[in-house]
């Protein structure tokens, strides 16, 4: 694609379904995991079957109980959260949350689970216990826990610990593995590179920034463990910045978020080399981002012309 | 629930940083149950301050008049010092009603309600309600001193209650001398009766611990509304959570049906009305 622009066309003559690593969704925008629940709780507030994809809370082999309150603080153009994965666990995923997504997923919206874990054999098993699952259609690993066996380290932050992780869930899963970054590493395209080598089907860039808020008064942490993951616009030229650099480095796709709000943030991330985003705390100021954004996807592509959406992936003039 | 817009009517000054903000939108006033909330956009930078926050920030709704929901606040921070400098004809984002509603009084029962501070709103939602329905009710309200006595406009405002509505202050500056729990104890020994009574009560951690205790040990029913930091008002962000009292504490039998994901509640979804003897009244340390 050049640098100028076509004559405008229809808005519904644009084609904005993309294609990540074999999974056509029917436009680029999906809900970032653990900003919009298991699905049914946004569904009071936006049409769900706008979206392109729905990526779940994390889920662990078993129930995890999350962190003390405070949980969240909010920082300039951001937010610091430390809830701990507080997640219901495989069966309770299984039995009670699958039916929504199931007729999501017939309304031809892409469920993606995000798997979570403290041990290489607990992504292992969830995804081995999601076998067979048809109310879903990619896994996601948040490779940002800590990793108890090796004093708490991020698997995300280890490149031989992410290959194995993503190696181990690849082998128990029968669907395609998406492999979350962290970004609190010096090199994302090395782990990037580590996952793909291992079998990941794609990459979602990225995951939350850790840092730290205080109460200058009491001169104490305003979360109730310290540090926190920041998220939203603050973080977004990090996240852009990343998505250029997985993307140029490893073969396989790049989902990209990170203080996505508008169309044009989306369509900065597909620019940079993202094959698909995701939407996460503006979901928390704005439940109908996700299908604003999609629409004004559409709308800035009939306006230049650009008559299929995935056409735009990757194509940052350098210079 | 609606996420929808309203027009500010009014936004008046209470002095002491209260506020009462006024705000037109027919949907969420027809959706509204005395407990529920709703999350406001706050509006833009005020110079002088920091940038005007990101995030929606929860209000009680204190009052429906009409297609006009009243929210009663306080400047404590940056959000609700954007919200101070809203005017007359300001177009706000509002997502609500949202959250669970007070339980009504079974037939025969009377209602105690207890507010302190901005904790008093949802107490006068409960007076509609109540007064509405013909129920039997009294109000038991708090504030520091004086200077704060802004928090009872929704009770001053119905002159015809005030046989009912008791006010006191921590410095005995106006009403009785002394916190909510007091003035509702010290009532029931003056005015002894034999009607079964349900607590109702809003307001800081500190006094519904308190609520909490006597209302146990009179063995009264009460339910309290919490406000705890939240993010979306919608259970998507799992940021306002309280401890469930079941869980911790509960019997064998009780925690036999829980799993560790049930050991913090969402306020804004399994909430922020909870029975007063179900969840642990701690806020974590919100700083203020
Ligand atoms: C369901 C619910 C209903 C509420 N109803 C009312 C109401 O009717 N009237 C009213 O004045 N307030 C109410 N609050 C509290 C109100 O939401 C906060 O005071 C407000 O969000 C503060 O915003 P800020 O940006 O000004 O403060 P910030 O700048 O965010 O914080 C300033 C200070 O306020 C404290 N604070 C922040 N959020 C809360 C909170 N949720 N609760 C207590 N302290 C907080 C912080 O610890 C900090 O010290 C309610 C809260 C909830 C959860
Ligand atoms: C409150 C909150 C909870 C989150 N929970 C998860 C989670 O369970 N698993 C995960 O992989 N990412 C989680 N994330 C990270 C987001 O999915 C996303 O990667 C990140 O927030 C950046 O996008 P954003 O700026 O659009 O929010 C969470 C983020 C927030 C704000």
């Amino acid at each position: 694609m050049s640098t100028r622009w076509s004559d405008p066309i229809a808005p519904e003559d644009v084609d904005i379904s993309v294609d990540v690593a074999g999974l056509v969704m029917k436009n680029p925008v999906s809900l970032a995991s653990g900003t919009a629940g298991y699905g049914p709780e946004l569904s009071h507030a936006m049409d769900m079957s706008t979206l392109g994809g729905f990526v779940t809370k994390g889920i662990a082999v078993t129930p995890w109980e999350g962190n003390a309150p405070p949980r969240i603080a909010e920082t300039s153009a951001g937010m610091l959260n430390a809830i701990g994965l507080q997640n219901v666990g495989l069966r309770a995923f299984l039995e009670h949350k699958t039916p929504y997504l199931r007729d999501l997923r017939a309304s031809g919206v892409r469920v993606i689970v995000n798997v979570i874990g403290k041990t290489v054999d607990e992504y292992h098993r969830v995804a081995k216990g999601l076998r067979d699952c048809d109310a879903i259609d990619a896994l996601e690993l948040n490779i940002s826990c800590p990793n108890i066996k090796e004093g708490g380290i991020a698997f995300g932050t280890d490149c031989v610990a992410a290959g194995e992780v993503t190696a181990a869930t690849v082998e128990g899963s029968d669907k395609p593995v998406w492999v979350k970054l962290s970004p609190n590493v010096s090199d994302i395209s090395s782990m990037g590179l580590a996952c793909e080598e291992n079998g990941a089907a794609a990459l979602s860039v990225i995951n939350t920034l850790v840092g730290l808020s205080i109460d200058l008064e009491s001169r104490r942490p305003r979360l109730s463990i310290g540090k926190g993951g920041l998220s939203g616009p603050a973080i977004k030229p990090v996240a852009l910045r990343m998505t250029d650099e997985v993307s140029r480095a490893c073969s396989i796709p790049v989902v990209g978020m990170g203080g996505i709000w508008t169309a044009t943030d989306a369509l900065e991330f597909m620019v940079c080399g993202a094959s698909a985003v995701q939407i996460g705390t503006a979901n928390f100021v704005n439940p109908r981002t996700a299908e604003q954004v999609v629409q004004g996807m559409r709308q800035w592509c009939a306006e230049r012309g650009v008559a299929k959406i995935s056409d735009l992936v990757g194509t940052l003039q350098r210079k | 629930m609606h996420e929808t817009v309203a027009t500010v009517v009014e936004n008046r000054d209470l002095g002491s940083g209260v506020h009462l903000l006024r705000l037109r939108n027919r949907e969420v006033c027809a959706e509204q149950r005395a407990g529920r909330f709703v999350m406001l956009g706050v509006g833009e930078t005020v110079e002088g301050n920091p940038p005007a926050p990101m995030l929606r920030r929860p209000f009680s709704i204190q009052r429906v008049e009409g297609d006009v929901f009243d929210v009663l606040y306080r400047v404590v921070g940056v959000g609700t010092t954007c919200m101070a400098a809203m005017k007359r004809g300001r177009v706000v984002e509002v997502l609500g009603p949202l959250g669970n509603a007070f339980t009504p009084p079974a037939p025969g029962e009377q209602a105690i309600l207890l507010g302190g501070g901005v904790g008093i709103p949802p107490m006068v939602a409960m007076a509609d309600a109540l007064s509405a329905n013909n129920a039997d009710w009294k109000a038991f309200l708090g504030v520091s001193s004086t200077a704060d006595a802004g928090c009872f406009v929704g009770f001053d405002d119905r002159p015809s209650w005030d046989s009912r509505v008791h006010r006191a202050t921590m410095d005995g500056s106006l009403g009785f001398h002394g916190h909510v729990v007091q003035a509702w104890l010290a009532d029931r020994e003056a005015n002894p009766s034999v009607t079964k009574k349900r607590v109702y009560a809003c307001g800081p951690m500190v006094m519904l611990r308190a609520v909490a205790k006597v209302a146990a040990s009179l063995n009264i029913p009460a339910e309290v509304s919490v406000e705890t930091m939240m993010g979306c008002g919608i259970g998507i962000c799992m940021g306002c959570v309280i401890e469930n009292k079941r869980f911790t504490e509960g019997s064998v039998e009780d925690r036999s049906t829980m799993s560790p994901y049930d050991r913090w509640l969402m306020a804004c979804t399994k909430g922020p009305v909870f029975d007063a003897q179900g969840i642990v009244l701690d806020d974590g340390g919100l700083l203020h």
